[in-house]
């Protein structure tokens, strides 16, 4: 049986918006019979479709010394299913210029199907069969094991990916967040079929996933379509996914990352931050806002512009649907690494010791109203919003509310979230450098422990 | 007092049902040699303004490579009237981002706004054309900040490294011997002076244009750009790039010494200018290659054999004739000679085989999808016109690209093959790792 709900949620019909006001194109949702829920979005302004599928089930949810599960049973989707093989599905989306792909992050995995709509049937008919019909075949898994191993060796020669690596590992430790995505070498090396068979039957399930769909289409015969397609998708219980306690951060630990060859030192540092859900998340943005996003915070003023020390330095929110990282990132000479540090925690802690100025609270209140908006213009954009709040379990009201909620954000609100959330003094910091020349140096900040890159 | 005024549309009767897909392109000039090429669109409340000057690395001579670039960097810090702080407040104040770009043959700012803010915009790209104020004090500090770009980008990176090094060998005389970021001692040693005369030179009206697109009102738009770039005066034009490059006579092999974990090789082709009709064969020869799992070479060296990481290549259009590049990285222990001969394998077998009838037909279906979904956003409108003004010397060349994909046949990708991609016109860099012993994991992967 199927219930067929079309609940149009937010239809805006004005022709010319004012500015700062958010304008979507028409969204409908409708809940299929097993549990799917489909959001349609509708935006006829080129002959294009993007399709995606969302299942719970990242990196996060690997088991035990199966890290990178999630992402390797992602990568097995396209290689095979019951009536395709692997060079079948490819040739078939290349045929008609569309992309099909699927790959993990920490909370879902995601599917992607990409089209012109004269291609829709191809795309949804290849989409459909690889998330239901895989066969995750031995030879398969060989060729992506080798493959999968190789990238991770390759991933050695790039500092970024060892910073990353390393600064989730001394911070979450043995917590779902704190391995990568992809796994490790060991990890991967073990995968069985039997492994990625039993991850697929407990997590790709209708009521564990959503679908959204956007560009040139009718939401009604879309969802008639992705019904069909996905009819024999069947419900069942989903296990819940185990967390454990998020290890307490105390006092400053330094994991420096040996590259000899490095002729920059690459800086990643930070503690936990917090959720999505938490009720804190706009005066957070804001406050990180001004603190370090983009071309004009007070950490990009202070490292870049007078002290000419980097190219880029930031500080992220990490918004998971766990508690994330709030983490401060950039890159320098080897030899003025301890200036670039010792400098962005003064900036860092700055936040803590006074409200915020007027104009820098004006200009970051202004800059989300005005800049959200924007960021829902075509219908890729709206797609990945609409991700997040299906993810995040958000209210539907978030996209409409989001202005509002930022004006409401007082300086107070922002000493106050810099206050709770920021503590420098006990903070893990990731070095990626040659460690001759920066050892000494990081040695101030507290306890160093030094690893080569084959020990990463 | 506006020289010409033409309204083209877009119309994409191939893809889609003809008048379902159409944006219009306005043209306009102001006295001083300012083209303005208006796109409205009024779906999404964001309109982007991009400046492109026609200027780029291919203007650069040997001591002050990267003047481009660092002079990019240097356009951000302000003027009398829109002192640095002030500038940022109005774009980000207001909501909007910006930033920029320099590239062989250009370089371009822009700003994405709410679309009240247009006037703003244009106000401040117009003001920092000619007004500008910087100083000793503030291109030495940028100047270490394109230092740091420059080892994070290159020097830092194996991949970066070889990427410079395939332009530094393939061309002897003409500038794209050198990337636009040039080379470390010329950032170390450009002077203010240097700055200055290449600012005033290269940043006049008539070197540059406008591309407004999104949910804007046109008239309003040039009225905009008439009281605040109107007063400005055109300059005498930059001198012309006479350098050509040199027919090559013999393959290049190049040895580059990194640490790196893997063997990789990036070789390149030289091919023509981005207003040759060859342009298009060459991009289905690139398809039929490189693009998607069924490629040749992906589904050779990737899928079949195991024994590349990754393959890519394709051809890369600049306003001068340029390279077709082609990459590839080994799994540890596969041999980069296998790779690197069936690599030239498969490309030489383009000049004695015509393509499939299905393989021409999926190129062209893929090139179809890449130009619909490159026009998404204002953005990419922008974007897409504005770099073929630079890459042809015509925009108005978007009108005619859907038509000119499907018109290629498999005889013209034979004939461009032959024609370009042979081994006298080819330069291989080949990434020899510096650490002699395989990773210790490697006897999982073969």
């Amino acid at each position: 049986m199927r219930r067929y709900l079309i609940v149009p949620l937010i239809i805006l019909g004005f022709s010319y918006a004012l500015a700062n006001e958010v304008k979507l194109p028409p969204i409908t949702e409708d809940t299929l019979a097993n549990g799917l829920v489909v959001v349609a979005i509708e935006n006829h302004e080129l002959p294009t479709v993007a399709m995606s599928m969302i299942i719970r089930a990242g990196s996060a949810y690997d088991p035990q010394a199966r890290a990178g599960l999630s992402s390797f049973t992602a990568d097995m989707l396209r290689t095979g299913t019951k009536s395709r093989n692997a060079t079948q599905v490819s040739e078939e989306i290349d045929f008609v210029g569309g992309s099909l792909g699927a790959s993990a992050d920490r909370d879902a995995i995601r599917v992607d199907c990409d089209m012109l709509l004269k291609h829709l049937d191809v795309g949804l008919a290849l989409l459909s069969d690889i998330i239901l019909h895989p066969v995750f075949d031995t030879t398969e898994i060989e060729r992506l094991r080798n493959q999968t191993i190789s990238g991770i060796i390759q991933s050695k020669d790039d500092p970024n990916s060892l910073l990353v690596k390393g600064f989730n590992e001394l911070l979450f430790d043995a917590h779902p967040y704190g391995h990568p995505v992809v796994g490790t070498e060991q990890s991967v090396s073990a995968f069985t079929q039997n492994d990625i068979v039993e991850f697929y039957d407990e997590y790709f399930h209708p009521n564990n996933a959503f679908m959204v769909v956007a560009g040139d289409i009718n939401p009604s015969q879309i969802f008639e379509r992705v019904s069909s397609a996905f009819a024999e998708w069947q419900k069942a219980d989903i296990p819940k996914l185990k967390v454990n306690n998020l290890p307490a951060v105390k006092g400053r630990r330094v994991l420096l990352v040996d590259k000899p060859d490095a002729v920059q030192t690459n800086i990643r540092f930070g503690h936990f931050g917090i959720t999505r859900q938490n009720p804190d998340y706009y005066p957070m943005m804001l406050m990180n806002y001004i603190l370090g996003v983009g071309f004009v915070s007070r950490l990009n003023e202070e490292v870049r512009v007078k002290g000419g020390m980097t190219y880029d330095i930031r500080t992220t929110n990490e918004w998971n649907a766990l508690p994330g990282a709030f983490y401060c990132n950039t890159f320098t000479n080897n030899d003025s690494t301890m200036s670039a540090i010792n400098a962005a925690l003064r900036v860092i802690e700055g936040m803590k010791q006074a409200e915020v100025g007027d104009i820098e609270y004006t200009d970051a209140v202004n800059f989300y109203s005005g800049y959200y908006p924007m960021t829902l213009e075509t219908p890729d954009q709206v797609a990945s919003e609409i991700i997040k709040v299906k993810l995040y379990g958000l209210p539907v009201s978030y996209i409409q509310d989001f202005t509002k909620n930022i004006q409401k954000v007082t300086k107070a609100d922002i000493l106050r979230v810099a206050q709770k959330y920021i503590d420098t003094q006990n903070m893990v910091f990731c070095v990626v450098s040659n460690a001759a020349g920066v050892e000494n140096g990081l040695k101030t900040l507290g306890e160093v422990t030094v690893k080569d890159i084959n020990g990463m | 007092m506006l020289k010409s005024i033409a309204v083209l549309l877009l119309l994409l009767s191939s893809i889609a049902p003809a008048g379902e897909l159409a944006f219009p392109i306005e043209k306009q000039q102001l006295d001083n040699g300012l083209m303005v090429l208006l796109i409205p669109d009024h779906s999404a409340p964001t309109v982007t303004i991009q400046v492109w000057y026609r200027t780029g690395s291919r203007n650069e001579g040997p001591g002050i490579t990267g003047i481009s670039h660092l002079f990019e960097h240097m356009m951000f810090k302000g003027s009398a009237k829109f002192p640095k702080d002030k500038f940022d407040r109005l774009v980000y104040g207001n909501g909007g981002v910006n930033n920029a770009w320099t590239a062989f043959d250009n370089t371009t700012y822009y700003e994405v706004m709410p679309s009240d803010k247009l006037d703003i915009a244009i106000a401040l790209e117009a003001d920092r054309s000619r007004n500008l104020m910087i100083n000793d004090q503030n291109l030495s500090s940028e100047r270490n900040v394109v230092i740091n770009e420059r080892l994070w980008r290159y020097d830092n990176s194996p991949f970066g490294g070889m990427y410079e090094m395939l332009f530094n060998n393939a061309f002897v005389a003409h500038p794209y011997r050198w990337l636009p970021i040039g080379f470390r001692t010329d950032i170390d040693n450009i002077s203010l002076k240097e700055c200055l005369d290449y600012y005033r030179v290269h940043y006049a009206p008539n070197n540059s244009f406008l591309v407004i697109a999104g949910d804007f009102d046109p008239a309003s738009a040039m009225r905009s750009a008439k009281k605040y770039y109107g007063k400005i005066k055109a300059e005498e034009p930059p001198p012309p790039v006479t350098t050509v490059e040199p027919e090559q006579k013999g393959e290049k092999r190049i040895d580059f010494h990194k640490v790196a974990q893997l063997p990789a090789v990036f070789a390149g082709y030289k091919i023509p200018e981005g207003s040759s009709p060859d342009i298009f064969p060459l991009r289905v020869a690139g398809k039929v290659l490189f693009d998607g799992e069924s490629s040749r070479l992906y589904h050779r060296l990737v899928y079949t054999e195991q024994k590349a990481l990754f393959v890519e290549g394709a051809a890369m259009v600049n306003e001068d004739p340029s390279l077709f590049y082609v990459a590839a990285q080994a799994v540890p222990g596969a041999s980069m000679d296998d790779i690197k001969k069936e690599m030239f394998e498969e490309i030489d077998r383009l000049k004695t085989e015509p393509i499939s009838e299905r393989e021409l037909q999926k190129a062209k279906n893929q090139m179809e999808a890449d130009f619909v979904n490159g026009l998404q956003s204002n953005e990419d409108r922008a974007s897409e016109v504005g770099s073929l003004e630079i890459d042809t010397g015509d925009y108005t060349n978007i009108y005619g690209y859907a038509d000119r994909i499907q018109a290629v046949t498999a005889d013209d990708v034979m004939r461009v093959a032959n024609e370009y991609m042979t081994d006298l016109h080819r330069t291989v860099i080949n990434l020899i790792p510096g650490q002699p012993e395989t990773p210790a994991d490697a006897g999982t992967a073969r």
